[in-house]
Order: structure tokens, then C-alpha cells, then sequence
């Protein structure tokens, strides 16, 4: 049972990045102005374990900064929180309904934005290399403090990112057909679906 | 995705894959010793004569764009309104209120050369290593064979996933999804779009598990692989030139301190226009293709 597990997380890693990856085109598709680039980690993070997730954001960002923009390499950080947050909030069984997957993503949110101006600011004193740092410089021009101009910039972004990454994940989760997911009845449970057959099964 | 990787019969690209990231972090710990602008710059200038002899030198100009950028909003933002050290001490007065203060642009200067000569480094790594080579360094580093692969192996299954997100989002545009409606709808349409692309990369990781255990990937021992390589004379070179320069940049910072030489006005302003300069060519370079396509 190990050994099968285990190859599915080799399998499943990659899967994990590629999605992440993929998020990106999809949602330059829909002309929405969001990244949804941690999708993937989420993922992992629920079905294989938190630390596959947090692997799989230190490896995407690994593998995005040495075949796109080696810059992106610091912000795994970023990645492994949000996924560590997204296990955590599972466990905690906030993936029960829409209201309280939202909660999680906004708090995710706020946490993730904090984190990731903080890398840009200590790393690169301020910008990412992104388009945002266009709106960052306006800001400081405007006489806030680079720390500050960055955090306003990207605030927005990321905290709408991570509830759709949520609300998405979730959706997503609950219509996926048993069989491929390597744990379903745990999932199930963290998702607040076995409730409803239990109660049929007594009515029955 | 294709990695960065340039086919070539250089000196770099022989190398060994572990010399060269040796290569790439002595290079972090020369730029991250010193806070002096005219040193790091002298280490991306000397990373430009490899480049070229490594036929890089294409290539490396077109990935090196968003780098300046960066590079150009650093030293400029920083440089007008960084509150940073001796405000009064002024480098540049563009108007009243407007000017560039000397230590925030040593702080520009310092920032954008690291970025630039970190930045050549790696790619210089990148696009002479093939994904197979740096697959097996690491292993032979000790890095699980495990990780090595799903590295590996990602380079191959960005493609694959990104084709199938084509096809589903052609199949479901074809099921009137539209694409054009408005925010919240599109927002929307995010679940039927993604819920088939995880569920066919869940089944493509379901088989890939399989074969990998038919191939007896989770078996016990040494693994071989179809691409070798060794260490050579060629890598001790290096890394010995590597290790006395590392030497001679440690004994300098440990007797001269951060800065070796007097950080003049002058050379501030050179820094910042030369970053201009090579951030309005490639501006410029931009608009010319921009229109030229338009025109064509």
C-alpha cells in the first residue's frame, strides 16, 4: 500500500504543477484578471497530504523559475502557506459549504498577500517583475512607503485569487468521481457529504 | 513547455551539471558580499563574454527583457522616493521636489545589479543544461530519484495538460459557454472548465502510476540512465577557478570591508542612464515589432 501511494504522489506532483501551470492559460481564456496559480497546491494539499502540497509549490516554482523568470523562485513560500492554510482549513472543516469556503479564502487571502509583499520587499525592494509593479511605482510616487505601495498593488489580486482558488477546489472536489480520489471517504467527510446519505439511509 | 535548454558543443555545456550550479551559487555569495554597485556590476560584465562564447547570446537577450524591467523600476523608484540614509545628500535634483538621493540609489544600483548578474547566471545554467542532465546531478547528489523525476517529468506533462485544457475549453465553447459574458458569469464558467481538466489529469495520473510501477520505478537499488555524465579535467578547472575567486572576494571582504572603492556621483549616474539606455532600446525594439506586425 505504500509503494502504491507513493507512486501516486510521483504521479501526482507533476499533475499538481502542470495544473498550476494550466490555470494560468484558462483563466487568460475567460479574460479574468486573476492568476489562480496555487489551484494545484490546494489540491495536492487535500488529497495527498499538506506536504505533498507544500512540495509541490516549492517545486513549481522551481521548475516556473528555471524555464520562464528565475524571480518567481522566492514566492514558493507564498505557495507552501497557501497550501499548508488550505489543508488546515480542511481539517478544520471549513470545506462544508460555500459561506465558510469563502471565509477560508479570504483569510488565506489576507495572509498570502501579507507574505508575498513582504518576499518582494525583502528580496527585491518592492517589485516582482510583474505588471503589477507598474501600479506599485504610481503608488509610491503617490508618497506611501514601498512596503505599503506593494501591499495595496497586489492586495486586491491575490485576495480574490485564493477564494476562487478555494471555491474552486471545492467545487470541484464534490462533483469528482470517487474512484480516481486515493482517500475519497476521508474527502467526502471534510467536504460534509456523507451527512446527507446517512440521513437517507435512516429515512429509508 | 520547452525548458530553456539551447542545443550547443560549448565549454559550458559540457561542463558537468553540478559544476555549474556550484557555478550559479558562487555567484549569489559574490553579489551578496559586497553593497558596492561598481562590483556587482564588474560580475555581470564579466558573465557576458561566457555568454557570448557559449553561442547563448540571442536567446539570452530575448529572456533577459523582463529583467530590465524590473531592473528599471528598481533603480528609478527606489532612486526618487526611497527614504533611506542621508536624505539631503542629492545625486540629482530633477525638479523641486524631485530628486535622486545618493543612498537610495546605491541601494538601486546594488538591488539591480544582483538581479542582473543572479539572473545571467541562471540562465546561463538553464539554457546549457538539458532537464535529463540536471535530473540526474541531482540524483547523483543524493536527491531522491523520486523528485528528480517529478521534476523531469513535468516538463513533459505541461504540454500535454495545457493541450487537453485547449481541447475541453473548444468542446465546452461548442456547449455555448460563453466566453464573452460578464464578469460574474465568466467567473462562473472557471467550474466547468476545470472540473474536466482535473478529472482527466486525475485519470492520467492514475495510469502513469501504473506504468510506473510495471517499469519497477518504486524497486529497491541503483537506477541507470541513457544520459551519462562525468566529471572531467575540464570541471576541476573550473571549479578551481571558481574557488579562488570565491577565496580572493572573501579575504577582500573580510580586509576592505562592503564597498572597495569610493561610490562617486558619477558612477550612480551611470548606472541609472546605462539602465535607461538599454531599457529604451528594448522599448523601443518592442514598438518597431508591434508596429511592423500591424503593418505586415
Amino acid at each position: 500500500m505504500k509503494n502504491k501511494l507513493s507512486t501516486l504522489v510521483v504521479a501526482m506532483i507533476p499533475a499538481g504543477i502542470a495544473l498550476n501551470w494550466v490555470a494560468n492559460s484558462i483563466v487568460e481564456m475567460l479574460k479574468l484578471p486573476l492568476f489562480l496559480n496555487n489551484i494545484g497546491n490546494v489540491l495536492n494539499a487535500i488529497v495527498l497530504g499538506p506536504w505533498w502540497g507544500v512540495a509541490t509549490a516549492v517545486l513549481t516554482n522551481l521548475v516556473i523559475g528555471l524555464t520562464t523568470r528565475w524571480t518567481i523562485i522566492p514566492f514558493a513560500l507564498v505557495g507552501a502557506v497557501v497550501a499548508l492554510l488550505g489543508y488546515w482549513f480542511f481539517k478544520k472543516g471549513f470545506f462544508k459549504s460555500i459561506p465558510k469556503v469563502i471565509a477560508a479564502g479570504a483569510i488565506t487571502g489576507v495572509i498570502a498577500s501579507a507574505l508575498g509583499s513582504a518576499v518582494a520587499v525583502y528580496v527585491f525592494g518592492g517589485f516582482a517583475g510583474a505588471g503589477v509593479d507598474i501600479l506599485t511605482a504610481g503608488l509610491v510616487a503617490m508618497g506611501n512607503s514601498i512596503a505599503v505601495s506593494n501591499l495595496i498593488a497586489n492586495f486586491p489580486g491575490t485576495f480574490l485569487d485564493k477564494i476562487l482558488t478555494f471555491w474552486v477546489v471545492f467545487s470541484i472536489l464534490r462533483i469528482f468521481p470517487v474512484r480516481f480520489l486515493p482517500n475519497a471517504k476521508k474527502i467526502q467527510e471534510g467536504l460534509g457529504m456523507n451527512k446527507g446519505k446517512k440521513k437517507d439511509d435512516k429515512a429509508a | 513547455m520547452n525548458s530553456m535548454y539551447v542545443q550547443g558543443n560549448s565549454f559550458l555545456h559540457q561542463l558537468d551539471p553540478r559544476t555549474k550550479i556550484l557555478f550559479v551559487f558562487s555567484i549569489i555569495l559574490f553579489v551578496f558580499l559586497f553593497y558596492d554597485p561598481m562590483f556587482q556590476f564588474l560580475v555581470t560584465v564579466s558573465l557576458l563574454p561566457i555568454v557570448f562564447l557559449s553561442g547563448l547570446t540571442t536567446p539570452y537577450l530575448k529572456t533577459v527583457k523582463f529583467m530590465f524591467l524590473l531592473v528599471f523600476l528598481i533603480i528609478t523608484v527606489h532612486g526618487l522616493y526611497n527614504p533611506m540614509g542621508d536624505v539631503t545628500k542629492v545625486t540629482w535634483q530633477l525638479t523641486e521636489n524631485l530628486s535622486f538621493k545618493h543612498d537610495a540609489l546605491i541601494y538601486g544600483a546594488v538591488m539591480s545589479f544582483r538581479i542582473l548578474s543572479i539572473g545571467t547566471a541562471t540562465l546561463l545554467f538553464v539554457m546549457s543544461t538539458h532537464p535529463s542532465d540536471l535530473a540526474n546531478a541531482l540524483v547523483k547528489w543524493k536527491v531522491p530519484h523520486a523528485v528528480a523525476f517529478m521534476i523531469l517529468s513535468t516538463f513533459q506533462l505541461i504540454p500535454i495538460i495545457g493541450r487537453e485544457a485547449k481541447v475541453i475549453m473548444e468542446a465546452q465553447q461548442a456547449r455555448c459557454l460563453d466566453v464573452k459574458a460578464n464578469m460574474i458569469q465568466r467567473v462562473k464558467h472557471l467550474i466547468p472548465l476545470f472540473a474536466p481538466l482535473f478529472i482527466t489529469s486525475f485519470m492520467r495520473v492514475h495510469q502513469m502510476s501504473q506504468v510506473l510501477e510495471c517499469r519497477g520505478f518504486s524497486s529497491t537499488g541503483p537506477k541507470t540512465s541513457l544520459r551519462e555524465m562525468t566529471i572531467g579535467f575540464r570541471d576541476y578547472a573550473f571549479l578551481t577557478a571558481i574557488a579562488l575567486f570565491a577565496l580572493a572576494a572573501i579575504t577582500l571582504r573580510a580586509v576592505v570591508g562592503g564597498t572597495l572603492l569610493p561610490i562617486t556621483d558619477f558612477v550612480l549616474m551611470s548606472a541609472l542612464i546605462g539602465i535607461w539606455i538599454v531599457c529604451s532600446i528594448y522599448f523601443f525594439d518592442f514598438l518597431w515589432k508591434s508596429v511592423r506586425k500591424k503593418v505586415v
